[in-house]
């Protein structure tokens, strides 16, 4: 299997894999869109055919379970409840587990329990939470799907869940029906395929094959389809076999090839595809189900799918639609004409249907009737007001918000028919304009050199003085003007809006909800706020670690909250937006807030405040960020894994954000994060410090004062300065630096917050402002805090970027094993 | 600054386009950067050394464990710079008579090619030996080298020690980040 083929599987997959958990996560409030569960049903569809063609039976298979439950739910013979949709998450979770592990090179089986907990859905009500037999019993073991074997003789082991129930016996709803493969031609260029003939199925399966027992209203008996690869099919990865064994599956088949493209022999290539096939299908499946056999076929894939009814079974049996294309013997020399006879033929019973082309009429067919169902719906709703515009498709004003929002989905769908047409509608996300997918690692290439290329065009600016270079400065503003362009553009590829890194909360707390016992409501705001790709991705883990933590330390159980006065459902607030030039992400929960006083007598056993600290001061609330530092002393499942808060403060550190928490007993916690918007790139102020250069950004500094003739102030033995009458502790970086020369007469200072309070940092001078790209310092200076990467400067010369926060927190823990060391040598002075 | 270096390694192989040809002949003999360092002569695979500098003005590193000598622009791209004499136990002497460059050594972090640089004392010569000539390396007498030498290379009535340059690197990242792996 060629590997790039493999990472675009696995890249759809994933894709999907997340489209397939938004739409379970939402089910249980939209189950009356129809044109939604659809697009659920779609993208596990999606998972399994591709999950076939690259050969990953196992995906193939448990996706095929998951796909048979949903497509119960979107015909309404299974009711969605709770435990189903935590069953299909399950399911998808495991599946997820699969894809990533089939990346890797491993294969992981679904455990037997989940699939028989997957097929007890697919049962009729009454014959559900029983015991599963073994299928093998009447019909024989499987059916051969895509991947045989995965069904077979699996549902032995009892579902824990259902360990309670009394075990009764039953043998699954079934009926039979054989797959014909029998030639129609016989002369000897027509192939009989049989299912299981292509490399993706067990090669053993049974020609017999279950379908579930369904209503057939006025469903098409079977379906004519003519599919004509393209030339290219095979070096795309794909089998066409896979398709036929797909439709073979789906009823009874009869399959035609068409030999007529095939060269001669000295002009073959066996690297291409010559054939087209006919196939009758006999199924009562509605034609979606038959086009989703074709959603992977590709775009070069020509195919054409004709229903017939059930009065005309006679035409079916007669050999006059299969003949109807005529087969001419492949002549040498007129090797054209039969295939243009065939398309001939085709344009007789219809316009030939490319992928783009049918698809496009059926998304045309699909929106306008959406759009007319949901103006019937905003006409119900608005039983009672103003009148309807007529239905073809003007937006009546004033329409409920929740039916315009319908409205205005299926109108965006509508607009954005062009990237409909692609391969998987699934995939797509109501985006208009054209999108491709690019290698982050050029990218953040790309981000780099734009910033440096900034730096090069500002140098150049230099220029603008020297006299004669007068007729270069239209250039040189020019240039300027464009590198920041570019520059800007290019960060802004970056961005991503919060709402990836979001959409995964609504899942996680739902399943710390189900763990915990705790009835939780969640509301996200702001997730259109657009932040740094890096910065989403690294927030995940420490944002999950957050509300895991509000979960199972801030909510109360339902009980405690009534008892508290508080509604049963806890609320959990997921926040972001812009402060300054900043992004803030808040995570709010109306529990029942820190404990102070548990965490002051915690903070002054470990040594981390002094001991007659208040529990009121604000600083206390900051000291859960310190390593180690945990108030619960049990450890629970949702969290207190013995991983500190310290984790999440590092994280956000990395990212040079800060983490800050608010706490007011009895009504809730607030974490807040403040990140910048992107990494690549920081406005910092160049200092001099013992006469090298360093970058500040200027996001940690609040103010810079000249610290002149007047001696700082001593506070405690502390090295203190006073700004406009408030006394400043001051961090001093020669000393910090271990610098030999002596401190010049004049130093200035930069005043920065830390822990919600100003601290002075002493440099040697300022030199002005730069914008910086940041780089990564390089291996085994990872725990550098101090500084948080490096820059070139113009001159070309390195400068290191500091991180003023790490440095008043190094400083401040130096001064603490100072006066440690003072008490413990003076111990008269701790009593 | 640092981009007026004399030597340059560029024999690195960019292209396939010798390995039909020399196919036999690359797989038994290889081609060393020979390098000094406190007197001894080491030779390191010409495969790992993406170019050799002179040394340039380093920035250093306030807080940086003694072994890095600093950080260096190598064409845009920052670059730590680690003196090979810390490892080897052997004195930072600045006024030991050396003219020092800096081997650009490309080397694997995670899933990550990295390059590094690390200060020898002088770099003398580019030598190919066949891969047999390389014998084990004795069990004793090399001192703190021991650890990175993985064998020896006779060459004019003297012997060159084979650099396990890996080794070093492992070893640098322990010094520099004690206790905590990465």
């Amino acid at each position: 299997m060629d590997d790039r083929f493999l990472d675009m599987f696995f890249e759809e997959a994933r894709e999907l894999l997340m489209v397939l958990e938004e739409g379970l996560m939402e089910m249980e409030s939209r189950q009356e869109d129809r044109a939604f569960l659809d697009k659920v049903f779609r993208s596990a569809h999606s998972i399994k055919g591709a999950a076939g063609m690259v050969g990953l039976s196992n995906v193939a298979g448990l996706t095929d379970k998951i796909e048979t439950v949903l497509d119960k739910i979107r015909s309404k013979q299974v009711p969605i409840d709770s435990d189903i949709i935590s069953t299909l998450l399950e399911a998808r979770d495991l599946l997820s587990v699969q894809v990533d592990s089939a990346a890797n090179g491993e294969i992981t089986e679904a455990p037997e329990a989940l699939i028989a907990r997957l097929e007890q859905f697919t049962k009729p009500p009454s014959q559900r939470v029983q015991m599963v037999e073994n299928t093998s019993s009447g019909a024989g073991p499987a059916k051969p799907t895509a991947a045989a074997g995965k069904v077979s003789t699996s549902v032995t082991s009892f579902p824990e869940t259902m360990a309670t129930e009394p075990p009764t016996t039953t043998k699954k709803p079934k009926r039979k029906r054989r797959v014909k493969s029998r030639p129609t031609d016989s002369s000897a260029a027509s192939l009989p395929v049989e299912p299981g003939s292509s490399n993706q199925s067990g090669g053993e399966a049974p020609p017999e094959i279950l379908i579930p027992a369904e209503p057939a209203a006025e469903l098409p008996i079977g379906y004519r389809i003519r599919f004509a690869p393209g030339r290219d099919i095979l070096k795309r990865g794909m089998n066409p076999l896979g398709v036929l064994d797909e439709l073979a599956e789906l009823g009874e088949a009869i399959l035609r090839v068409d030999p007529s493209h095939i060269p001669t022999l000295d002009t073959i290539d066996p690297q291409l595809n010559y054939l087209a096939w006919e196939i009758e299908l006999r199924t009562k499946e509605p034609m979606d189900r038959i086009k989703d056999v074709f959603l992977f076929v590709g775009e070069d894939c020509r195919f054409e799918i004709n229903p017939f009814f059930a009065n005309s079974t006679s035409e079916y049996d007669s050999q006059s639609v299969l003949n109807a294309p005529q087969i001419i013997e492949p002549e040498s020399g007129t090797s054209l004409l039969p295939g243009l006879a065939i398309f001939e033929n085709l344009v007789k019973s219809g316009p030939i249907p490319n992928d783009s082309q049918s698809n496009l009429a059926e998304t045309e067919t699909r929106t306008t009737s959406s759009i007319n169902a949901s103006l019937e719906q905003s006409r119900s709703v608005r039983a009672a007001g103003s009148e309807v515009t007529d239905n073809t498709g003007l937006l009546p004003g004033g329409l409920l918000p929740a039916s315009a929002d319908a409205l205005s989905k299926v109108v965006r769908s509508a607009s954005s028919r062009a990237a409909w047409t692609g391969a998987s509608g699934a995939v797509n996300k109501n985006t208009a304009t054209p999108r491709i997918r690019v290698d982050a690692a050029q990218l953040d290439d790309l981000v780099g050199l734009a910033g440096e290329l900034a730096v090069l065009a500002d140098n150049l600016q230099g220029i603008r003085e020297i006299s004669g270079a007068e007729s270069y400065r239209l250039a040189l503003e020019s240039l300027e003007r464009v590198t920041r362009q570019v520059r800007d553009q290019s960060l802004e590829l970056r961005m991503v809006p919060v709402e990836e890194l979001f959409s995964r909360f609504p899942r996680l707390i739902r399943d710390l909800a189900d763990k915990s016992g705790k009835e939780i409501q969640l509301r996200m705001d702001g997730q259109e706020t657009r932040l740094d790709r890096t910065i989403v991705e690294r927030l995940a883990e420490p944002m999950i670690h957050l509300i895991r933590n509000s979960v199972d330390h801030g909510l109360e159980s339902p009980e405690e909250r009534e008892a508290a006065g508080k509604p049963r459902q806890g609320r959990i607030v997921l926040w972001a937006g812009h402060e300054g030039d900043r992004v803030a992400l808040k995570i709010e929960d109306d529990g029942c807030g820190l404990n102070r006083q548990r965490i002051v007598e915690k903070g002054i056993a470990k040594g981390l405040v002094p001991p007659n600290t208040s529990a009121d001061d604000p600083r206390v609330v900051s000291l859960i960020f310190e390593p180690g530092f945990s108030t619960r002393d049990t450890v629970s499942e949702l969290s207190g894994r013995g991983v500190g808060l310290d984790v999440v403060r590092d994280a956000v550190r990395a990212l040079r954000g800060s983490v800050s928490v608010q706490s007011e007993p009895g009504r809730g916690t607030c974490f807040t994060f403040r990140l910048p918007l992107t990494l690549a790139l920081i406005d910092g102020l160049l200092v001099e410090v013992a006469h090298e250069k360093y970058v500040v950004p200027l996001s940690q500094v609040e103010e810079c004062v000249a610290l002149g003739g007047t001696r700082p102030a001593l506070s405690s033995g502390r090295m203190c300065v006073s700004v406009r009458d408030e006394l400043v502790p001051l961090v001093n970086l020669r000393k910090l630096f271990e610098a030999k020369s002596p401190n010049p007469r004049r130093q200035e200072i930069l005043l920065t917050r830390h822990g919600g309070q100003r601290v002075g940092v002493s440099v040697d001078k300022l030199l002005g402002r730069v914008q910086a790209v940041i780089q990564s310092l390089g291996e085994g200076l990872g725990h550098l805090g101090r500084f948080s990467g490096a820059t070139i400067l113009g001159d070309g010369a390195v400068s290191l970027i500091l991180d003023l926060t790490a440095i008043v927190a190094e400083s401040r823990a130096a001064e603490i094993r100072a006066d440690l060391a003072r008490a413990l040598s003076k111990p008269e002075v701790i009593s | 600054m640092l981009e007026n270096n004399p030597v340059s390694m560029s024999s690195r192989p960019f292209g396939s386009s010798i390995a039909t040809d020399t196919h036999s002949e690359s797989e038994r003999a290889q081609s060393y950067v020979i390098f000094q360092l406190g007197g001894e002569y080491y030779a390191l695979e010409v495969l790992r050394v993406q170019e050799v500098l002179d040394m340039g003005a380093l920035t250093h590193v306030p807080g940086s464990p003694n072994s890095l000598r600093g950080v260096l622009n190598l064409r845009g791209h920052v670059v730590p710079v680690w003196d090979l004499r810390i490892p080897f136990g052997l004195p930072v002497d600045s006024s030991i008579a050396r003219a020092p460059c800096v081997l650009m050594v490309e080397s694997n972090f995670g899933d990550q090619v990295r390059v590094t640089g690390l200060l020898v004392d002088r770099v003398s010569d580019v030598l190919e030996f066949p891969n047999e000539s390389i014998q084990p390396s004795p069990p004793m007498g090399l001192g703190k080298a021991a650890s990175y030498v993985r064998g020896l290379i006779r060459w004019e009535e003297s012997f060159l020690l084979v650099l396990d340059v890996d080794r070093v690197f492992i070893s640098l990242m322990n010094m520099a980040n004690p206790g905590g792996g990465f």
